[in-house]
């Protein structure tokens, strides 16, 4: 846990580190995403992914872009709208591309995992929902029930108990739900109001129904919030003990996401509460039995999430973190991203363009990068150092059959610096992110971000990522 | 996996400085003799994938000896389908089934980035009757490509064709002083789904039961024999594979 003497020293070092910086999602991030990238690509890719000798298993990713209502400050892509037509003449155009997408994989590749995000994904009815469920399985080779993870996000005031139970009969078997946070002066300033009473009979109904992971969102940074409101938010989280929490920061980005623009700027807290609120809930949930697996995840210790830390098999992805380490990644749907073999590749996220593609049969494909040899190095660093915080030289070195220690010759100068910090444990062989390091692994990932600095000249004056904290 | 030394590309030709040269055609040459070799070879440029080397029925020029990266010959039936005969890993000869009919019977392509020797095929005749070294070693490397054709048309479950065929290129390997237990497969599941005549899916299931029993671990295509007495009595021959 974290004393309050290392508090003192720990917030000195958040306010120097606090430089804007990508969340390593990906590597190459989004950024990088270029309109070269085509369908005949992907096709390749998803090729090359069909001949390895044991081809790796599918993941979907679905995205439900609707959502009833607007939540300020949300920068995901969604449409608001209570008009429920609207969902079903989207669906069609998914089953088109479910399709299509289908088509391009061989049979014997298992589809193990599914998750649903949104918009909000509770959007659907759950008749919607087994529909949509029929038309993977009739598309998809499915794993068992027992093989398949099938997870969905779910807005509380979008369901009822009954609603939970018949969405959990489906098969579903992990949900995650937004709290963002308890307290009810935040949840106005954010237009997001749903009482505990609704969170909690969600998780229980959701519970008795025999799911047992159930995750939690939440925020911190949102305007009105103070270190004592979060506190007693966390409090309730931690009573509620879901086997996942994520802990999102809020990045206040007006210029780029217009629904911030109806947040009181003043009503914010400082830089400084943020760091308190941040650190106070890592030292919170850590004495409550959680383990902080890394970024904004934290997890029961015998979540699999937690198990997966130690074996090694856990995987940064653009929902955060998976245990589906070894899978490609089908996104589905307005702006969802694939990840498929050596690249990454998005869809359109105007839902007037996706539809016109797929009416004519082509994928809805906008953007993607097919990653170079680099790229994968670069990739793989990243993604020890995210996943498990260590990155062992002759690892990487006999896995991309390079000499780290000069193929990294600039990056380990800027380690070194890192090490001095007490950021990295630094010797001969590797580094290890310390315990204070686990704050700051954006800044350690983007000393081996190749791209960065050219964005930053080419952007400069511009904000184009969020705060690291 | 480390590759052998590759010579620097002024000696490109140059077998007496070939890290191949041990099992290639020059084995047992002096060096005057391997002069009178070189003189008749041309390295030519790197192939991409897919580019074919030659093609079926195309008439006898040369015969290829791989000095980087893999190649593969097929034959094409009555019916159109593709049938794979043999994968060639460098300082192997291919287009020797040519001799014959004077025609290539096969159509040679690349897997991935490769590069060839070309021998011109008169001359190494000519050559061959004045060098008895040579025409032994010729002899050599055709029959052990005809013994190698010769193992795949046995009748075999799939697990023993598997198994066989991991252990020949494993043997293959070592004696191009590669890893013989950790090495990549360049070759796509369907080309080796087609060598084996067995479907794709099979290919990946009897890896994966390999994977299984610990016989060996994979990692993407990069295939590690952990267990070689067991692949060996899988494969059902001890010897000779």
């Amino acid at each position: 846990m974290v004393s309050p003497i290392h508090r003192k020293q720990l917030q000195d070092l958040i306010q120097k580190y606090q430089v804007n910086g990508p969340r390593y999602t990906s590597y190459p991030t989004a950024l990088q995403f270029n309109d070269r990238f085509t369908d005949q690509d992907y096709y390749a890719q998803v090729e090359a992914s069909n001949q390895f000798v044991v081809p790796k298993p599918l993941s979907v990713y679905i995205h439900i872009p609707f959502c009833a209502s607007l939540c300020y400050y949300c920068g995901c892509n969604k449409v608001v709208s209570r008009k429920k037509g609207i969902a079903n003449e989207y669906l069609e155009y998914l089953y088109k591309e479910i399709e299509l997408q289908a088509a391009l994989y061989e049979d014997d590749r298992l589809l193990e995992q599914i998750h649903f995000g949104g918009g909000t994904p509770t959007y659907l009815t759950p008749k919607q929902l087994e529909e949509l469920l029929g038309v993977l399985a009739q598309h998809f080779h499915l794993a068992l029930p027992n093989k398949l993870e099938l997870g969905i996000e779910v807005d509380p005031r979008s369901v009822n108990e009954q609603t939970i139970a018949e969405i959990i009969g489906l098969g579903f078997n992990r949900i995650s739900i937004g709290v963002q946070d308890f307290d009810s002066e935040v949840q106005v300033a954010i237009n997001r109001v749903q009482s505990k009473e609704q969170v909690t009979s969600v998780i229980d109904a959701a519970r008795r129904n025999g799911v047992k992971s159930v995750s939690l969102d939440l925020i911190y940074g949102l305007p009105k919030q103070t270190k004592e409101s979060f506190k007693r938010t966390i409090d309730e989280v931690i009573a509620i003990r879901p086997a996942r929490i994520a802990l999102y920061h809020y990045a206040h980005m007006p210029n780029q996401i217009n629904s911030q623009r109806l947040i009181d700027e003043s009503t914010l807290p400082t830089s400084r509460d943020k760091i308190s609120m941040f650190s106070d809930t890592i030292g919170r949930l850590i004495d409550a039995g959680y383990v902080y697996i890394g970024m904004d995840h934290f997890a029961l210790a015998d979540d699999s999430l937690a198990q997966a830390r130690i074996t090694g098999g856990l995987q940064r992805n653009f929902q955060g973190y998976s245990t589906h380490a070894q899978c490609d990644i089908i996104g589905l749907g307005v702006s969802a991203i694939s990840n498929v073999n050596e690249s990454f590749c998005q869809n359109t996220k105007s839902i007037s363009t996706y539809k016109e593609m797929l009416a004519k049969n082509t994928l809805p494909i906008e953007k993607g990068i097919s990653l170079n040899e680099d790229d994968q190095i670069r990739a793989g660093v990243i993604q020890r150092l995210m996943c498990d915080g260590v990155v062992d030289y002759n690892r990487i070195s006999e896995q991309y059959h390079i000499q780290f220690e000069s193929y990294f010759r600039d990056e380990l100068v800027s380690i070194e610096r890192l090490a001095k910090e007490g950021i990295i444990y630094l010797n001969q062989s590797g580094f290890k992110v310390t315990e204070r390091g686990r704050f700051f692994l954006r800044n350690i990932a983007m000393v081996f971000d190749i791209y960065l600095p050219k964005i930053s000249l080419q952007k400069a004056g511009q904000t184009s990522y969020s705060k690291t904290l | 996996m480390t590759a052998p030394e590759v010579d620097s590309q002024q000696n490109q030709s140059r077998c007496s400085v070939c890290a191949l040269g041990k099992i290639c055609l020059p084995v047992g040459l002096d060096n005057s003799d391997m002069g009178r070799l070189e003189e008749i070879i041309k390295t030519t440029k790197p192939y991409q994938v897919d580019d074919k080397v030659y093609e079926a029925g195309g008439p006898l020029r040369n015969v290829y000896a791989v000095k980087s990266g893999m190649f593969k010959s097929y034959i094409i039936d009555a019916d159109g389908n593709e049938h794979i005969v043999a994968f060639h890993l460098p300082g192997e000869l291919f287009g020797l089934d040519a001799i014959h009919a004077k025609r290539y019977i096969s159509t040679a392509k690349a897997i991935g980035t490769s590069t060839v020797c070309a021998i011109e095929y008169e001359s190494l005749t000519s050559l061959s009757l004045k060098l008895p070294t040579l025409q032994r070693q010729l002899m050599n490397l055709m029959s052990k490509e005809f013994s190698s054709a010769q193992a795949l048309l046995a009748e075999q479950s799939a697990d023993r064709k598997l198994a066989g065929f991991l252990l020949g290129l494993s043997t293959r390997f070592k004696q191009r002083g590669y890893s013989e237990t950790t090495f990549n497969l360049a070759m796509q599941r369907s080309d080796i789904a087609n060598n084996l005549n067995m479907a794709p899916e099979t290919v990946s299931r009897m890896f994966k039961r390999l994977k299984n029993e610990g016989i060996i671990e994979l990692n993407l295509n990069e295939v590690s024999i952990l267990d070689m007495p067991q692949l060996q009595v899988l494969s059902g021959c001890l010897s000779t594979c």
